[in-house]
């Protein structure tokens, strides 16, 4: 019973030795705060993530939320840096400039999305309408599109993703009025872009959507050129040899594509600076590519 | 014994002291796990009606649509982000039925015959060798069982039921069955076991053979135990959620065709409840499936649980 005791004891200082040590000064940390827009919280986190690593004196928090209350904590000074997934307004702008914050763009990264079919499907491209009418459960069979007679399976990721809601902002948009479509019922949900891709590469009815970085390199599946309207060229986010198609992705010819923003007040100094510069640096690059994200090709380029 | 006496007392009081410490000790315990289930309880149902305040709670089942003639229509959909918010869990009962109710049907055939087997005809050395491996079953962690249908499955079962849908209802409830064969075959096997030898040796000395024993003397006198684990089987299936969010295909239909992809009620908990925004509606109808599941499943227990207790009042003649 005595030895027990005294192990226990022995036990409890060791704890409270290793706590005590454990616990960082928290008061000698720089903290940035940064919030806004859902769709890059993760690729914030992974940034945060490895710039905290080798810098263990600043502490970065990052909140979500949407890009509106990624602008709006900017305006009331309660974010210092806002993550934004399109450019401001000009109303917004001036909004801001009212409030006397000056807010400075810098591009952090590239998104586009690519829809994937079986590489059995004889279909190569579709217009944003189609896809659309395909999404929204208008149009449920391939023959309708020239292909064969198959209905159509939708894949689609979990409604919390962000690649769901761009591709229901941008895609779907708003039918007539001004009510915002929602994808067909029978759109099937996948939990996560690998088992989306396993589970078109293996339906030859199928069809999905995810970030282009992903799929560009999979011989199972097939990345579709995508026509902005009956007239328009086909464009794919791939080129022949498989790599990204940058410049129709840089340049917005490639429809399902765009840049995501950091917005500051005003040019950025001190550790505001040096955690932007290491978001464009090669390293802050590679991990957007990590994060199924398209990198920016030249690592400065603010605009 | 005059000295012996004080001493004795001591010890013996000192014996009281250490009984009744383990006997509260062993009463906390109890008590403590009932307080928990208790708690959980009340804490689904407290965060699935708070926001029930401006909220009808028949909106949980269907909405309302206005159509162009100014008749209204009944819209049973879960779309829970959209901007004109759907939040019916129809579809997810039904889903979470299309597979339950064709796993346990499977599990039925199956782990009733195994039971039977195990209990009636095995030898004693096979039954030690058999029933653990089919108690292993149970073992396998489900979401390796969900990647398998989901990999292996999936496929082989789009080529012999050339589905539409690949991911399907069906497919969840055979990757279901693996998990519920055992809970249905060990039940049945222990209430077949529990029936007293006399019954038997009365059945064989009337000349029946063992098939006439088995299937006039021993299933009828175990029926309500192998059901009780039927029960069991069920409320296991309704609850499970890692085999049917990967191989069920999650979409939230209204369909009751078992070859279509379907979503169940704990898929969508599971899919939703990470990434949903604290103290939306959206929130509290998650936390509102998650009522309607565990009063469910509460209730399935419970009434495995009482039929198991009225058949063993029955055996003891």
């Amino acid at each position: 019973m005595f030895i027990l005791k005294s192990k226990l004891v022995f036990l409890s200082i060791i704890l409270l030795f290793a706590a005590s040590c454990k616990n960082p000064q928290l008061h000698d940390k720089t903290v940035i705060t940064i919030r806004g827009s859902d769709t890059m919280v993760n690729l914030s986190q992974k940034w945060a993530e490895v710039y905290m690593k080798k810098n263990p004196k600043v502490s970065i928090q990052i909140t979500g939320g949407g890009s509106g209350t990624g602008i709006a904590a900017l305006l009331n000074g309660t974010a210092m840096l806002a993550n934004i997934s399109r450019e401001l307004k000009d109303g917004e702008i001036e909004h801001a400039r009212e409030l006397n914050v000056e807010p400075m763009k810098f591009r952090v990264a590239l998104d586009g999305i690519a829809l994937i079919v079986n590489p059995s499907n004889p279909i190569d491209s579709l217009t944003l309408i189609q896809i659309r009418k395909i999404f929204s459960g208008e149009l449920n069979n391939w023959m309708e599109l020239g292909g064969e007679d198959r209905r159509i399976v939708l894949y689609g990721r979990e409604n919390s993703s962000g690649t769901y809601e761009y591709f229901r902002q941008t895609v779907l948009g708003t039918a007539n009025g001004n009510q915002q479509l929602d994808f067909a019922t029978s759109t099937q949900v996948l939990q996560g872009t690998a088992a989306l891709g396993e589970a078109v590469s293996h339906d030859r009815s199928g069809i999905g959507y995810g970030g282009v970085g992903y799929f560009a390199n999979r011989k199972d599946l097939k990345i579709l050129s995508i026509k902005k309207d009956n007239n328009a060229l086909p464009i794919s986010p791939i080129e022949s040899d498989n790599n990204l198609n940058y410049e129709a992705i840089y340049n917005g010819d490639y429809s399902l594509s765009r840049f995501l923003y950091c917005y500051t007040n005003g040019t950025p100094s001190g550790e505001i600076k040096e955690f932007l510069d290491f978001i464009l640096s090669e390293e802050g690059q590679k991990i957007v590519a990590e994060m199924e994200y398209i990198p920016l090709l030249d690592y400065q380029n603010q605009l | 014994m005059d000295t012996q006496s004080p001493y004795a007392k001591k010890i013996s009081k000192r014996f009281r002291a250490k009984e009744k410490l383990i006997k509260y000790f062993f009463f906390l315990n109890g008590f403590v796990t009932v307080l928990l289930i208790l708690l959980i309880f009340l804490f689904l149902l407290k965060e699935s009606f708070a926001g029930y305040t401006d909220f009808n709670l028949s909106e949980y089942f269907f909405t309302e649509k206005t159509l162009a003639d100014g008749s209204t229509e009944k819209i049973f959909e879960w779309f829970p982000t959209s901007e004109d918010q759907r939040l019916s869990i129809v579809p997810l009962i039904l889903g979470t039925l299309l597979t339950a109710i064709p796993a346990t049907i499977i599990s039925t055939m199956l782990g009733v015959f195994v039971g039977i087997y195990l209990s009636e005809i095995a030898g004693s050395r096979l039954r030690e060798i058999l029933k653990p491996i089919i108690e292993l079953f149970a073992g396998i962690p489900t979401v390796v069982l969900g990647f398998f249908m989901l990999v292996v499955g999936a496929t082989y079962f789009q080529d012999v039921f050339f589905t539409t849908s690949r991911l399907n209802a069906i497919l969840a409830a055979v990757g279901l069955s693996f998990i519920i064969i055992p809970i249905i075959a060990t039940l049945t096997e222990e209430a077949l076991r529990s029936i007293p030898l006399e019954l038997r040796m009365a059945s064989y000395s009337l000349g029946a053979t063992k098939w006439q024993t088995i299937s006039r003397v021993i299933i009828p006198t175990a029926v309500s135990g192998i059901s009780a684990g039927i029960i069991l089987g069920f409320g296991r299936a309704v609850g499970e959620t890692m085999i049917v969010l990967m191989a069920s295909g999650n979409a939230a239909e209204l369909t009751l065709d078992v070859f279509r992809s379907v979503r169940t009620m704990t898929a969508t908990i599971a899919a939703e409840l990470g990434e949903v925004s604290a103290g939306s509606q959206h929130y509290f109808a998650l936390f509102f499936i998650g009522t309607v599941l565990f009063i469910g499943t509460f209730l399935l227990n419970l009434i495995a649980e009482l039929i198991i207790n009225k058949m063993r009042k029955k055996i003891r003649f």
